[in-house]
């Protein structure tokens, strides 16, 4: 899949790059407006990355070119202006989804495959890891036909490293994922690990979940069969 | 009070006053010009009676050997008198009085004088009826008051309305520039017409405060958009080069547990940083409040994000609040963060197996959320410096970085709530939200 990375910051746009390389995707770049426009207007892409901070560009303009020059690409919005009425602005405008920066690229990753699930309609209401399996619609876990109580952040979490099986989310991405959205005044907080035990204990009540694996000092892991 | 009444109060008093003292002084002026203007005539008169007895003699008026003799009209509007006296009087005297003329009492205005003729004193006395004129001075009263409080209400109606008339330009400039004024984006610039110079001024003084308002206003969005992108910007390209060198296959263990280390410092400088930016950001109005949002359901809302750490740490909640209370002109997620904050302030300090009481109950024009925990409590002489930036007080718990309750403050104040706190030493603290109606 083709993606156009939008973005003057070089140095930032090598590291989507080369994460989003990782990924299986291929990469352009654009670090002016003008550089973009004229790429968009060239090429189909199946993602734009629009940073919304250009030196010569507004974000928005850029973005209402495009749609209405026909580019059929998803659009997500990066930023790091902060303005509140940004996000709502963006996605009013056809923007497929806003991130503010900094975000974690795993986070950019998540949306991205979220978004091609949707516009494939490959959307899968349950996902299976090994015994349990997740309803993402009603956000329940369940052994056969057994339900296992687990909260609502215990879920987000399961279901996020599931996304990601076989792969190691350290703590941080693991928190920006679950407890992103709120500013709190908290560093040190262990509440991850805390969720982790939580998660555990109850999912061993009902099966086997060695699947979840502490990988020390850095974080967790769902191992999988591919 | 508004202006204009203050005025037409003033008016109406001022008014009456005249009117009162008018009224007193009034009879005793017009008593006073009307026997002044008697006691002329009757001095007139007394002096052609003099000279009559000075040419004739006395007899020119008593024609007759009898010593008491009276004359007066028919209808004894005056009368003359002359009667012999023993005593000799000065000069003449002047005072009301009654006579009795053919059975008839009258008053009169009686002026007497001694008169010697052939070695006989005689009294003269000349007298004018009074009862016209006591007739003629209440007629005058009753008429002077039904014309001035004519002319009090004519007066009034006239003053309310012209002052009306006057002020109509400073109502407008009221209203358009202070009251219906909420945020210096919105402010109108348009200028009232009017003739009166103060106000011109006022208005022209008004709108040049407001341009620098909104200037300053300006600038410093302007500022937090440049700050917030120069800052986060680099802290961006750091996180995900951390990131990317931590999913590289070729970064041992040893190197990766450096990285997550760093990664968090970031994170911290990350979260300080969107932390300013976000009370920088509230008191710069970037905020709408167009929300309604149900007390209750927030809070419960509230409680189910955070309940594992209630959990964590053995801390029972209990939660009385009776009737869901509506906040109008909000912003929910900023009264999230408040809610959230608080909520898990009260379990961080709380000791283990603690107990967190939310009460939540309306008072008369007010609601108020209560929300006290069983933990450490903060001194009597820190309690007023909690919601300032960057105090921690608590130096053994190093989690945190004094942002939390500046949060609090900032966004009650940005919603008109009240905060109180109460707190004793290791017994708990309280902290109450007193929203307005």
């Amino acid at each position: 899949m083709k993606v156009l990375i939008v973005e003057d910051e070089k140095g930032f746009a090598k590291e989507i790059g080369s994460f989003l390389e990782k990924e299986g995707y291929q990469c352009e770049f654009a670090y002016t407006g003008g550089e973009a426009s004229e790429k968009i207007f060239v090429n189909t892409y199946d993602f734009i990355l629009l940073d919304l901070g250009l030196p010569d560009y507004d974000g928005f303009d850029l973005l209402e070119e495009a749609k209405e020059a026909g580019q059929s690409g998803s659009f997500i919005v990066l930023t790091a202006r902060g303005a509140t009425g940004d996000k709502i602005k963006g996605l009013n405008m056809g923007a497929d989804d806003y991130l503010p920066k900094p975000f974690s690229l795993l986070e950019l990753a998540s949306r991205m495959n979220a978004i091609t699930r949707r516009k494939h309609g490959l959307v899968k209401n349950t996902i299976k890891i090994h015994d349990f399996e997740l309803d993402i619609q009603n956000r329940t876990v369940h052994v056969g036909k057994t339900m296992v109580p687990v909260t609502k952040k215990e879920f987000d979490l399961l279901h996020y490293l599931a996304l990601h099986k076989n792969k190691v989310l350290n703590r941080l991405q693991l928190t920006e994922h679950i407890w992103g959205e709120i500013l709190e005044d908290d560093y040190e907080s262990n509440y991850i690990d805390v969720h982790i035990k939580n998660l555990r204990k109850k999912l061993s009540e009902y099966a086997n979940c060695d699947f979840i694996e502490t990988v020390r000092g850095i974080g967790y892991r769902i191992s999988m069969p591919e | 009070m508004k202006l204009q009444l203050k005025f037409a109060i003033f008016n109406t008093f001022s008014k009456m006053l005249i009117i009162a003292a008018l009224f007193i002084f009034l009879p005793t002026i017009i008593n006073k010009v009307v026997y002044l203007h008697m006691d002329n005539r009757l001095i007139g008169k007394m002096e052609k009676a003099l000279k009559i007895i000075k040419k004739g003699g006395i007899k020119e008026i008593k024609d007759d050997e009898d010593c008491y003799f009276g004359n007066y009209n028919l209808l004894k509007e005056e009368y003359i008198l002359v009667e012999p006296t023993d005593k000799q009087m000065g000069n003449y005297s002047i005072d009301n009085g009654y006579r009795n003329l053919e059975g008839e009492v009258l008053p009169y205005r009686i002026i007497s004088r001694t008169v010697v003729y052939d070695n006989q004193i005689y009294i003269l006395e000349i007298g004018d009826g009074l009862t016209a004129i006591q007739i003629l001075l209440r007629t005058l009263r009753d008429y002077t008051f039904k014309l001035m409080a004519i002319f009090l209400i004519f007066t009034l109606l006239v003053d309310l309305f012209f002052s009306g008339f006057l002020l109509a330009p400073l109502n407008r400039i009221i209203n358009k520039k202070l009251k219906q004024t909420k945020h210096p984006s919105t402010f109108d610039f348009s200028v009232s017409k009017t003739t009166t110079k103060d106000f011109r001024y006022l208005e022209e003084n008004i709108n040049e405060m407001m341009h620098t308002i909104q200037n300053a206003f300006n600038i410093e969005k302007e500022f937090i958009t440049n700050v917030s992108h120069e800052l986060l910007t680099p802290i961006t390209i750091l996180q995900s080069k951390f990131e990317n060198l931590l999913s590289d296959p070729n970064t041992s263990e040893e190197v990766s547990e450096k990285l997550l280390e760093s990664q968090k410092t970031l994170s911290r400088l990350n979260k300080i940083i969107k932390t300013l930016l976000l009370i920088s950001k509230i008191e710069n109005e970037q905020y709408l409040k167009e929300d309604t949002i149900p007390l209750k359901g927030l809070m419960q809302e509230v409680i189910e994000e955070i309940e594992e750490r209630l959990t964590e740490k053995n801390i029972s909640l209990e939660m009385i609040w009776k009737e869901e209370h509506l906040v109008t002109n909000g912003n929910r997620s900023l009264l999230f963060t408040l809610f959230f904050n608080l909520i898990n302030n009260a379990i961080k300090y709380n000791r283990p197996n603690g107990k967190i009481i939310i009460n939540a109950y309306a008072e008369k024009d007010r609601f108020s959320v209560e929300i006290s925990d069983t933990g450490i409590g903060i001194e009597k002489s820190n309690i007023e410096h909690i919601f300032e930036r960057f105090r921690r007080f608590d130096k053994k718990g190093e989690e945190g970085y004094g942002l939390g309750l500046p949060i609090v403050k900032t966004i009650s104040l940005f919603h008109d709530i009240d905060i109180k706190v109460t707190s004793e030493k290791d017994k708990g603290s309280t902290f109450k939200l007193i929203f307005k109606a």
